[in-house]
């Protein structure tokens, strides 16, 4: 068993790798403005062809849509 | 050699001295041991650690000198302590500390009390009395009583400045104002940051007074005219002095605005790319991020303006799905480039990117706020980051180790000019409003310097400016000196001729402001002449024997030293995060020489002065000292040089009672040597290794190898082509093998395939080869495009102190005439070899500081 | 002492290798742990070098009428792991009935327990109702891979009080890509907002015998799985 790191330690590195790269929470972070309003447009268009390029998805959608696909749908930004 | 008692057999042996030498160095070294007991504890602390303690002699070959060099070190060691900031501070008594605390805290409350004033005021009965009081004058009235006031404030300044001092009354003034500029120098908030300007405005103001008034010899003409021509490159200075302060007393720092949520209302953008003879590979990067920007499809439209015409262009365009404009003359360059696109376009706003400024994707969303809120916003600039180094920081090797040539203007002069609503248009990475160009009729086309002229016209049409100091957008700097100096000579002759033809004091439109800020900025392209008077006027002294300075020495000394003393605590303060104090004389002389001409040419005759510097362009291939650029400095650095000669000669032969003026000059023609020496360094470039940039960073990322195994570590680097991890684990890799690199943006996660470039313990270095079109996007927007991108440039960097920035240029004007030195044909270095080797020889005895920190013993491992 | 469940929304998504891992790095983390298996399947010992064919564990003794507690095994000081056992059918069949008809029964075992350990982890079969019955569970954990089929089995799941935790994330696949985005999207705070990737040394470690945390402790499945520990402990924290 090598020698562990104290807990502390290994606590402080495992702040999970996505939240140290979100580059929209570092700005916010930068800018001391947390609500800052930002929409990740990128995302939303990516989003928008996913449920178009498969089919099951699609249909999924149609039957319950739990995702608006108008782009200027307000608080898409607010995810947690 | 202190290890052993008498290490003849050792020095023998090891380091093959002559036996007689060996034989003394052992007898002086056993001696050593018996009369100073060097085995105790004391002792042996200090030699324990050789390479901390006495740095010069720890890894060299013993010689005759070293006893003399071990007790000139340890005396020395007796004199000082290395700097340990971290005991610094646990040193410090709580009675001390209490005392500093409470004098924050009455800084702070005088802080709060000034803020609170005008609300107090506009509570306060007598106050609202006695403005109903003013309201209630007729306009004649109020004239009269304006003019009272200022009458008596205007005596009262001129008392303050005029009353001139004896010797005593001198001294006495000028150490209580500086005691007062330490105090507060380092007390945070803006007050104290305008009690210093006021100080320093103060002290200047006598200054310069008492050297009209005091100091011109109207008997002899030789005198009179040196004395003069230096005395105007003094105003100048002033004048620039004081305006600078209005100009940043107050930076704004302004937020971006956010836009309302419904993303149908957001304007519509066009994005111009405007480009002539630049490589397509630059200009893709720039497409792909601009393609990334997150604003909404329908609303964002890019185009690339290309006046070079080329198919792989339009080829591109295609392929990408952007926009192609060209027109079918070239006139005026890029503003009748943009001005052409503009009759195309119908778009709400325009965006600008040069072809090599990549946009980040929140660079949209950042700025365009404020168009909605304001409909007199005609322009919001941000800053120009650049992420190569300049040719200063290239060939002075401090690249992001201290703020670059162009941070002060972005950082700090821009954000004042915020303030007084004048930030001015700088070319790219701005968004502009359409209908206010087309209020002004487009783009500017008269001068080279379109930008400023374009956002000169806006304001005094009535439109309002914005800047918002946050890097959205980075490019590569100016390759080479050559190309440096090229630039900025184009911009000082485009200033310039704005200023002779479209007069910002004169003319309609500003506020008074808005002119003061404008003619600095112009003026600042007018240092030429004065620098190269700075770095002329002690031999004015030395030659001619003329007293440009017409009063003792010593008087001199009182008068000068508090206004640089309080200019450079002064600026200190307000500039030192975005510049080292005294770099920026070093910028100067640089450009002095070049802009000297052309500026002086284009404010008489503004069509005329073209005055070109061909650039290098492409890479440099290996290090070489750019002979033709350095000219200039040479011959300046000779021209002192021989005024110290001179020094030294009146030293002796010259009359008694101009000893300490000799000495005064003599010092004068030093630093003045010095700054020339910097530039000289400036000149030794250095090679560039390859043709993509690096650009350093510390993102979390992880590879995924062929077989399956993910490992994850922090993004050390990317480039264009590459990128290098360093790992939590050392893996040996084999060079060629495939490898992903997996990464994170926002909250998705990407892929990308590579080849293992590198591998040496922790450190992978991966290149990209075979990026198809949707892999070289996303690659971007990883990478160059990130919104977080550039906001930690500066993170490294240490907090400004004046004397160590001092030292930083001494130091760097040795470094110029050495590598000066190095580069000197061969028949040069013979004949002044002997006496360098001498000087280097006395040099090796001087002391050295000893290390901060104890050294570790093995050498870390560090990745290439 | 806080109990915390995995469950599979389908077979084979890799729950036991998680739910090791999961307790080796809290255990690294400073935690007593306990894991219990209450899979027939009977694996979760195997990632702790219990032999193959030791045929004890808490099932085993209800049914040979020997106490349940006994058949632990101490992996080290502050984490053991307590099997299932080998059952036949019809065994299991008898255990099924016993915990649908004695649905406490986890509950006073949980409470036996509480002093000696931090945290309880449970791995939960799929289809067996009875053996789902562990007690109060503060953090009950879906294990899910981002494939169509998944996507469907969540909306057909009733019991949405879960988290949802994705396991073998593939970043080249457009497909899991593109499920992840839509899931956030769509389950917003369910979702946890960590995935664990497919990295070759899960698999590897369960051929080792070991938990991916000590087989391979700078793999990136071993950060994951502590980012997932961490994310334990904060809700605990919050709970608190």
């Amino acid at each position: 068993m090598a020698a562990l790191p104290t807990a502390l330690q290994v606590k402080a590195r495992v702040k999970s790798r996505a939240d140290r790269a979100d580059d929209i929470a570092l700005l916010k972070q930068e800018l001391e403005l947390p609500e800052l309003e930002y929409v990740d447009i990128s995302a939303q268009i990516e989003l928008q062809k996913a449920l178009n390029r498969w089919p099951l998805l699609e249909e999924m959608e149609r039957l319950q849509p739990a995702v608006q696909p108008r782009v200027h749908q307000a608080d898409f930004d607010k995810l947690p | 050699m202190i290890a052993r008692v008498f290490p003849y057999t050792h020095l023998r042996q090891h380091y093959d001295c002559a036996p007689s030498v060996a034989l003394l160095l052992a007898t002086m070294s056993a001696l050593a041991w018996l009369l100073l007991r060097l085995e105790s504890p004391n002792w042996r602390a200090v030699l324990d650690q050789p390479t901390r303690w006495y740095p010069q002699l720890a890894n060299k070959a013993p010689s005759l000198g070293d006893p003399l060099r071990y007790v000139v070190q340890s005396l020395w060691l007796l004199l000082v302590r290395p700097a340990r900031p971290q005991a610094r501070t646990l040193a410090i008594p709580a009675w001390l500390k209490s005392i500093g605390a409470a004098y924050l805290r009455l800084w702070a409350w005088i802080g709060e009390a000034l803020e609170e004033l005008p609300r107090r005021a506009g509570a306060s009965q007598q106050i609202r009395q006695s403005s109903h009081w003013w309201k209630g004058l007729e306009r004649h009235n109020q004239r009269l009583v304006n003019a009272a006031i200022g009458v008596v404030a205007f005596i009262f300044t001129m008392i303050c400045i005029t009353e001139p001092f004896g010797y005593i009354a001198q001294l006495v003034f000028v150490l209580l104002l500086w005691g007062l500029a330490m105090l507060v120098r380092r007390v945070p908030g803006r007050f104290p940051t305008l009690l210093m300007v006021v100080l320093s405005i103060i002290v200047s103001c006598r200054y310069l007074w008492w050297r009209y008034t005091s100091t011109l010899n109207w008997n002899n003409p030789l005198d009179l005219v040196c004395g003069m021509i230096l005395l105007v490159a003094e105003t100048y200075s002033w004048v620039v002095l004081i305006l600078g302060y209005i100009q940043t007393c107050w930076p704004l720092g302004r937020k971006p605005a956010s836009l309302p949520r419904d993303t149908r209302l957001w304007p519509s953008v066009d994005l111009l790319i405007p480009t002539y003879n630049e490589d397509l590979s630059i200009v893709r990067g720039t497409v792909y991020a601009a393609m990334g920007i997150d604003w909404p499809a329908d609303k964002l439209n890019i185009y690339i303006l290309d006046d070079g015409k080329r198919e792989s262009f339009r080829q591109f365009a295609a392929e990408a799905g952007v926009g192609y404009i060209t027109r079918n003359d070239n006139r005026h360059a890029k503003a009748g480039n943009l001005n052409h696109a503009l009759t195309l376009l119908n778009g709400e706003l325009v965006a600008l990117f040069d072809c090599d400024h990549i946009p980040v994707r929140s660079f949209l969303q950042m700025t365009t706020g404020g168009f909605l809120r304001d409909p007199k916003l005609a322009l919001v600039q941000t800053p120009h980051h650049f992420l190569s180094p300049d040719p200063f920081e290239r060939n002075l090797n401090v690249f992001r180790e201290h703020p670059n040539e162009g941070e002060l203007f972005y950082g700090l002069i821009q954000d004042g000019n915020d303030m007084w609503n004048a930030a001015f248009f700088c070319g790219s990475c701005a968004v502009l409003r359409r209908s206010a160009l087309d209020s002004i009729g487009g783009f500017a086309v008269e001068t080279v310097t379109e930008d400023a002229h374009t956002a000169l016209r806006l304001h005094r049409n009535g439109w309002n400016s914005a800047y918002i100091k946050l890097p959205q957008a980075a490019g590569l700097a100016t390759e080479s000196l050559s190309a440096h100096i090229g630039q900025r000579i184009r911009w000082a002759r485009g200033m310039a001729q704005i200023f002779r033809t479209d007069n910002p004091m004169l003319g309609k439109g500003l506020t008074i402001f808005q002119r003061i800020c404008y003619a600095n900025a112009m003026m600042h392209f007018l240092a030429g002449l004065p620098r190269l008077v700075f770095l002329l006027a002690p031999l004015a002294f030395l030659f001619l024997h003329a007293y440009i300075i017409y009063a003792p020495a010593l008087m001199i000394l009182l008068y000068v030293l508090p206004h640089m003393v309080h200019a450079s605590l002064t600026n200190s303060r307000t500039q030192g995060a975005y510049r080292r104090t005294f770099w920026g004389e070093v910028y100067e002389t640089v450009l002095a020489w070049y802009i000297a001409r052309p500026t002086t040419v284009a404010l008489f005759n503004p069509s005329k002065g073209k005055f070109n510097v061909t650039a290098k362009g492409g890479l440099m291939e290996q290090n070489q000292f750019d002979w033709k650029i350095a000219q200039p400095y040479l011959l300046l650095a000779l021209l002192n040089v021989a005024g110290m000669g001179v020094a030294v000669w009146r030293l002796f032969y010259g009359p008694r009672d101009e000893i300490v003026t000799v000495v005064v000059s003599i010092l004068w023609v030093a630093y003045n040597l010095l700054i020339i020496g910097g530039a000289v360094a400036v000149a030794a470039e250095v090679r560039q290794v390859r043709q993509t940039h690096r650009v350093y960073v510390k993102l979390p990322a992880a590879v995924r190898l062929e077989s399956g195994h993910c490992y994850p570590g922090m993004l050390q680097d990317y480039s264009d082509g590459g990128a290098g991890i360093q790992l939590d684990t050392s893996l040996s890799l084999a060079v060629g093998g495939s490898i992903s690199l997996m990464m994170h943006r926002g909250n998705r996660e990407f892929v990308f395939p590579g080849y293992i470039s590198r591998s040496h313990k922790n450190f992978i270095g991966i290149s990209f080869t075979h990026f198809n079109e949707q892999q070289k996007i996303d690659f971007v927007q990883c990478t160059f495009a990130r919104a977080d991108a550039w906001l930690n440039w500066g993170d490294n960097y240490t907090l400004d102190r004046p004397l160590h920035s001092f030292m930083d240029i001494l130091k760097l004007g040795g470094t110029g005439y050495y590598r000066l030195y190095e580069y000197l044909p061969a028949w040069i270095r013979r004949i002044a070899g002997p006496p360098l080797r001498l000087l280097r020889w006395l040099v090796s005895f001087l002391p050295r500081m000893p290390a901060a920190a104890p050294i570790p013993k093995s050498r870390s491992v560090s990745a290439p | 002492m806080t109990a915390l469940s995995l469950r599979g929304l389908r077979g084979g998504v890799g729950t036991s290798s998680l739910l090791a891992a999961t307790g080796q790095a809290l255990h690294r983390l400073g935690e007593r742990v306990l894991l219990v298996d209450m899979c027939p399947e009977n694996l979760l010992r195997l990632h702790f070098n219990v032999d193959v064919s030791e045929p004890g564990g808490w099932a085993r003794a209800m049914i040979d009428g020997v106490a349940w507690n006994t058949q632990a095994w101490d992996v080290e000081p502050g984490l053991s792991v307590l099997p299932y056992g080998r059952l036949k059918l019809e065994e299991q069949d008898q255990i099924e009935q016993r915990l649908l008809s004695e649905p406490m029964l986890w509950d006073r075992r949980q409470a036996s327990l509480a002093e000696h350990f931090d945290w309880i982890l449970f791995d939960v079969p799929l289809r067996l109702p009875g053996h789902a019955h562990i007690g109060p569970c503060a953090l009950r954990l879906r294990i899910v891979e981002a494939d169509a089929a998944c996507h469907v089995l969540i909306q057909q799941d009733e019991s949405s009080g879960e988290h949802l935790l994705i396991n073998r994330f593939d970043p080249v696949s457009q497909l899991q890509r593109d499920l992840l985005l839509i899931w956030s999207k769509q389950y917003g705070a369910r979702l946890l907002p960590l995935t664990v990737h497919l990295d070759e040394a899960m698999r590897e470690a369960l051929a080792f015998k070991k938990p991916v945390g000590t087989y391979a402790e700078s793999s990136l499945a071993a950060q994951d799985v502590l980012s997932l520990a961490t994310w334990c402990l904060t809700r605990r924290s919050e709970a608190e």
